[in-house]
């Protein structure tokens, strides 16, 4: 288990949330889509690779035989990201810098202590924290800030290499001055990550020789034979178009159910299959992300395709308690709430393994996630097969195909991706105004005509009714939510919403006729601005110029070259750079994306410490 | 005596439970010396260290002002000492006085494992190659920290436990105005240091080996580590042995100062609000019991009273390697004259200054900042103004425009942003400067409406305090010799402050857009070290690599220590620390 990989950091948060408030929240994440000023802090931070929100709803717990999630009480927001820094920092960071957001994305979480103070924010992660079982990095020497770093040197060496093909040595060292000052603050050093503790360091060494006690074993040891084929689960339903997708990149979440039904063998010995996963993960080499995984010196498996940026499994236990529950001690008084009497408390049926993967795609087809899925299956089913055995459902995995079915009956839509390998800060307009706008003269436009028609003398008392409608709706809601076995979400709320407002239209259209259509065209703007906001919120954001694997790692190689060439060339006379970087584009090939590169999984191109990649 | 309400004075501190060292630096008071003694407890005689303890408290000097600091009239309490005593201990130093488990418990994690410990996240040690076995203790370590590293506190382990420091100085007001009598006041100044020091000798015998000094500082294994500032014809100054003035940022924080300086004194060093103007720091960030920068009394041990007013203090030796750095500054200047289109050797001094401040971010020989001067013309134009000034208020003291103007460019040394500079044409990014106090560089919205000024910044602050060693007189320039700095950094967190500055900030470049590089001075150097001194893009000239920088800042050892307020000292020495 380790949380860290180079330099990025694997958070997993789960925590639980009311099932009404669920929808709520996504209409959070959509508006923050549409309005990106409200996530510049986050870009100002420029920390994050990619990250991720995923609302999970009661009845969308995978289930694949071993019987559904929905009598948990709770709907679950899990939180990914791929972070730089340590624990601390990120959090502090969090907190110093972005405080207002972060207590919007987890506006609907029960017992959220908002990000200030720190303590109780900091102790509200941790509690809810997943640790990282396994955890890969293809860039693990380069933070996200290094990397839009070589993706600013990148174009403009390509730019460079065309000049040069048609300026005077004396133009072109002229060309060439105003590039590199262009570039001046992008030519940092890729390397090893600052320690994150002392015993991080220590579990890297420690796990070197059971990683390299399990690569001998596994040599040696005969192929395991195949469980007998079962059909394959019917596939789920996919949205027209999904969130997962997002910049030319797929956020890919699987929950795959873990086997907790009889024991399994593990060297020899009885044991439940999850602790075999455990180990599994535990020993799966990780990319060459240190001194300790180089002296291992075999590389991820993930490293075998250049399109998967980053990738985690977590073993998810169960979800986690937050404690009892509080109300206000005269509402408890009221209520004659009994404190003594523990509340319901959430437990999974199964443990699940979430398998997390940021990829290179080109649209959020199900044929490119099963392309993806398929190059995983070709490369690497040794290694998929010694963590999916532990999993409820495996006899069904026959082949590529069969486990392309197989996760895709594991996917859970990702809610809210995000992702800035942008080198320079795009544009984006705020598309709030516009669709409020737009609601609104629909709205408005209906309660003109309406109020032609009605003579309107209490609009006020229209709008107390619908309110006080509006809230006895929610009670009955809240008294019915009480209860277990409730489709999830603010969808269960609509009915009692409807009962509510069609009680208070009888009122007030008892009263005064005005006030109905009054409510009428608010309740109208609202639905429509909601509607626009989720829907329009679906849309992915542009793509990032090179901002896919294989363009990264030329950027990254390309770099590393830059910096020893800049610095043996300066003083030089024009003719002497113009012949040296004709030398350069010889060997370096800027417009060849991949060759010569950095291979995926490595600190950099160069040797580090004398190893090299 | 005039009557003040110790217990709630108008700072909001009660300076007379403070350690003396916390408040402000003994070095900016006149007090160009200090003796620094390690001393050790005999677990087994702990009733005896006690004692010990008891006996030294009304030594003990408190933030109680002088009449030289600043301070209302009505807080001078004290007079100045000659040498002041201050006490500091290690988390074995705790354990070793019989400091109950519930207390220790919940002491930090960097404070329990100690500075040897930390070595790999501070970047004082590489880390091992596969197959390497490495000592628990980094190697070229003063010979006192052998036992630093050992989880054990028994008598034979050696360990250090205690810290006392002496401070030894003359009042300002004696100086005659020729500077006549420099030289006897420094004498005097020595020769009362080493009478306190033989004053705590004869403390430590007498206590039976209860309290033992313990030896192993330098190559000599000298049972003491002596600092001085490095001494000029104007006596003691502000370089260090390199060639830099230092010393000049220090983070101000609410009861620093009196109310009717602070303001004043905020400005620059305290904390950048969204309003972009100064205000001090939360007096948390600095003393255990007080609210800090994160709006709360953060976590800490209890009993409350054990540790509120006192804080937490690093202890490290940093060798210079004079004679890597003067070569390489040679070498690197001649690159950078030619590169500037100067003479390699008729412009020499002014290449060499000019380097030595992009690394440092300020001039090295007086500290003029390069955000406020950012190139030679503008810095000989600044000194020239001040010389001016100076040169006015010495004919007429009573010049009141001349004052306000010398007082206007004394605040320009510290009263600056980098808002204005992110690129870093006047101060590099990676400078030394900007990486110990990046002040509004990493505001997440700078280039937006709503800026958070120093947000990012206000709880990595640490209080710098400490002297050079190895000096005055520093002839030989090689990297052998004894010379280096001692340094002390003072904060409420060692984890959050100091060792954040150190790991993030000196020792890697992320924040700063660099990468792996680190400090140019005191960062580890690579065979790929290097600084980028940004061009001004208006100009045809490109950037200037420095690179190839050699190893010029070494680790000769050191420890985290706790400095209890003068309440947490009697509790220990009365052995009534007590969690129920």
């Amino acid at each position: 288990m380790s949380n860290v990989a180079g330099k990025a950091y694997g958070m997993n948060v789960i925590t639980p949330m009311k099932p009404w408030k669920t929808s709520l929240n996504t209409l959070i994440f959509r508006f923050g889509r549409l309005n990106p000023e409200t996530l510049s802090g986050l870009l100002g931070l420029s920390l994050i690779h990619f990250a991720r929100w995923v609302m999970i709803r009661r009845d969308q717990w995978p289930d694949l035989g071993q019987g559904s999630q929905r009598h948990l009480r709770n709907d679950y927001m899990l939180f990914c990201s791929n972070f730089n820094g340590t624990w601390d920092q990120y959090i502090d960071a969090f907190s110093d810098g972005i405080p207002n957001g972060l207590d919007l994305f987890w506006y609907s979480s029960t017992g959220y202590p908002h990000s200030v103070p720190i303590t109780p924010f900091k102790d509200y992660i941790r509690h809810n924290q997943l640790d990282t079982s396994y955890y890969y990095n293809a860039t693990p020497g380069s933070a996200q800030r290094d990397i839009k770093s070589a993706l600013r040197v990148l174009p403009a060496l390509r730019r460079l290499a065309a000049l040069h093909a048609r300026q005077s040595p004396a133009a072109f060292a002229a060309s060439w001055r105003r590039s590199i000052t262009a570039l001046q603050n992008d030519l940092g050093t890729p390397g090893d990550a600052p320690v994150a503790s002392n015993d991080t360091r220590e579990a890297d060494w420690n796990r070197k020789a059971a990683v390299e006690a399990l690569i001998r074993e596994r040599a040696s040891r005969a192929p395991d034979a195949l469980p007998p084929p079962a059909s394959a689960p019917a596939p789920k339903p996919r949205p027209a178009k999904t969130t997962s997708f997002d910049g030319g990149h797929y956020f890919l979440t699987l929950l795959i159910p873990v086997q907790n039904q009889t024991l399994v063998k593990h060297y020899g010995i009885e044991c439940s299959a999850v602790q075999r996963l455990r180990d599994v993960l535990a020993t799966l080499p990780t990319a060459l992300q240190s001194k300790a995984t180089r002296a291992i010196g075999l590389n991820s498996p993930f490293a075998r395709n250049r399109r998967t940026h980053l990738a985690r499994l977590v073993v998810i236990n169960d979800v986690q308690y937050n404690g009892r529950e509080g109300e206000g001690a005269v509402l408890g008084a009221i209520k004659q709430t009994s404190l003594v009497t523990p509340q319901a408390q959430d437990r999974l049926s199964c443990p699940f393994l979430l398998f997390a993967a940021d990829f290179d795609a080109a649209d959020g087809s199900e044929a490119t996630v099963r392309g993806y899925l398929t190059e995983l299956w070709r490369t690497m089913e040794p290694e998929l097969r010694a963590v999916l055995e532990n999993c409820y459902g495996y006899t069904r995995i026959r082949d590529a195909e069969s486990f392309c079915d197989y996760a895709l009956a594991c996917e859970v839509e990702t809610t809210m991706p995000f992702n800035d390998y942008w080198a320079n800060a795009p544009e984006l307009p705020n598309r709030i105004p516009g669709l409020l706008k737009r609601a609104a003269l629909i709205a408005a436009a209906a309660l003109v005509a309406s109020l032609v028609l009605v003579h309107a003398s209490s609009i006020v008392t229209g709008a107390l009714a619908y309110a006080m409608g509006a809230a006895a709706g929610w009670l009955f809601h809240r008294a019915r939510a009480g209860k277990q076995q409730q489709p999830s979400g603010l969808r269960s709320a609509v009915p009692a919403m409807i009962v509510g407002a069609l009680l208070a239209a009888v009122i007030a259209a008892g009263r005064d006729p005005a006030s109905l259509v009054v409510s009428a065209a608010v309740a109208l703007f609202a639905v429509l601005a909601g509607r626009s906001i989720v829907r329009t919120g679906r849309e992915p954001f542009p793509t990032a110029p090179d901002s896919d694997l294989r363009s990264v790692l030329k950027a990254l190689y390309l770099q590393q070259q830059l910096v020893p060439f800049v610095i043996d060339h300066q003083g030089v006379d024009d003719a002497a750079l113009h012949a040296g970087f004709a030398r350069f584009i010889a060997e370096h090939a800027p417009d060849n994306v991949d060759a010569p590169t950095q291979p995926p999984g490595v600190m950099r191109s160069r040797g580090v410490d004398g190893d090299r990649p | 005596m005039s009557s003040v309400d110790l217990t709630a004075p108008r700072r909001g501190l009660n300076l007379a439970d403070i350690q003396g060292n916390v408040l402000l630096p003994y070095g900016k008071q006149g007090f160009p010396y200090a003796r620094y003694v390690f001393l050790r407890v005999d677990p087994h005689k702990e009733e005896g260290a006690r004692k010990f303890l008891t006996l030294l408290l009304p030594k003990i000097t408190s933030a109680l002002p002088w009449d030289s600091k600043i301070a209302f009239p009505d807080e001078v309490l004290e007079p100045r000492p000659a040498v002041a005593w201050n006490l500091a201990f290690t988390f074995r130093g705790l354990y070793a006085l019989g400091l109950p488990t519930t207390t220790l418990r919940a002491m930090p994690a960097e404070f329990i494992d100690g500075m040897a410990a930390r070595a790999h996240i501070l970047g004082d040690r590489p880390e091992r190659d596969r197959g390497e076995e490495q000592a628990a203790v980094p190697p070229h370590w003063d010979a006192i920290w052998r036992h630093a590293a050992t989880r054990t506190c028994e008598p034979s382990a050696g360990q250090v436990h205690m810290l006392l420091s002496l401070n030894a100085g003359f009042d300002p007001k004696r100086l005659a105005p020729d500077r006549a009598n420099l030289s006897s006041l420094l004498a005097e100044a020595r020769a009362s240091l080493e009478a306190a020091y033989a004053d705590l000798v004869g403390r430590c015998e007498a206590t039976g080996g209860a309290v033992q000094i313990v030896p192993g500082h330098g190559p000599d294994r000298l049972p003491y580590q002596d600092a001085a500032a490095v001494c000029d014809a104007n006596g003691p100054s502000k370089r260090e042995h390199f060639g830099f003035a230092d010393g000049f940022g220090d983070p101000v924080f609410h009861g620093q100062y009196p109310a009717g300086v602070i303001a004043e004194r905020a400005i620059g060093q305290g904390k950048l609000k969204p309003d972009q103007t100064w205000a001090p720091l939360a007096t948390g960030e600095f003393l255990l019991g007080y609210v800090d920068e994160a709006q709360e009394i953060p976590g800490q041990t209890y009993p409350f009273e054990f540790t509120r007013n006192g804080t937490f203090m690093a202890y490290r030796k940093l060798h210079e390697n004079l004679g890597a750095f003067d070569r390489w500054v040679e070498t690197t200047a001649r690159a950078l004259a030619r590169h500037l289109g100067l003479d390699p050797d008729a412009d020499l001094p002014r290449a060499r200054q000019t380097l030595m401040a992009k690394l440092a971010g300020r001039w090295p020989d007086d500290g003029v900042p390069l955000s406020v001067a950012p190139t030679w013309d503008a810095y000989q134009a600044f000194r020239q103004h001040e010389a001016a000034v100076e040169a006015r208020l010495k004919a007429d003291p009573d010049d009141r425009a001349a004052a306000a103007e010398k007082a206007a460019i004394r605040r320009q040394y510290v009263d600056f942003t980098f808002a204005d500079d992110l690129a870093g044409h006047k101060c590099p990014v990676a400078a030394h400067l900007r990486r110990v106090n990046p002040r509004d560089a990493l505001d997440p919205k700078l280039g937006t409406r709503d800026r958070m000024g120093s947000a990012l910044n206000n709880r990595r602050r640490i209080l710098r305090r400490g002297l050079p060693y190895g000096g005055p007189d520093n002839a030989t320039r090689d990297d052998a010799g004894e010379h280096g700095i001692i340094f002390m950094a003072i904060c409420a967190s060692l984890f959050r402050q100091f060792e954040f500055v150190q790991q993030q900030w000196l020792q890697y470049g992320l924040d700063f857009n660099v990468g792996n590089d680190t400090c140019p001075l005191l960062g580890n150097h690579g065979p790929d070290a290097k600084i980028v001194i940004p061009a001004d893009p208006g100009s045809d000239r490109p950037p200037f690599i420095a690179a190839r920088i050699p190893q010029l800042v070494e680790v000769r050892g050191g420890d985290y220590f706790f400095i209890p307020s003068l309440t947490g000292l009697r509790m220990l020495a009365l052995g009534i620390v007590d969690p129920t």
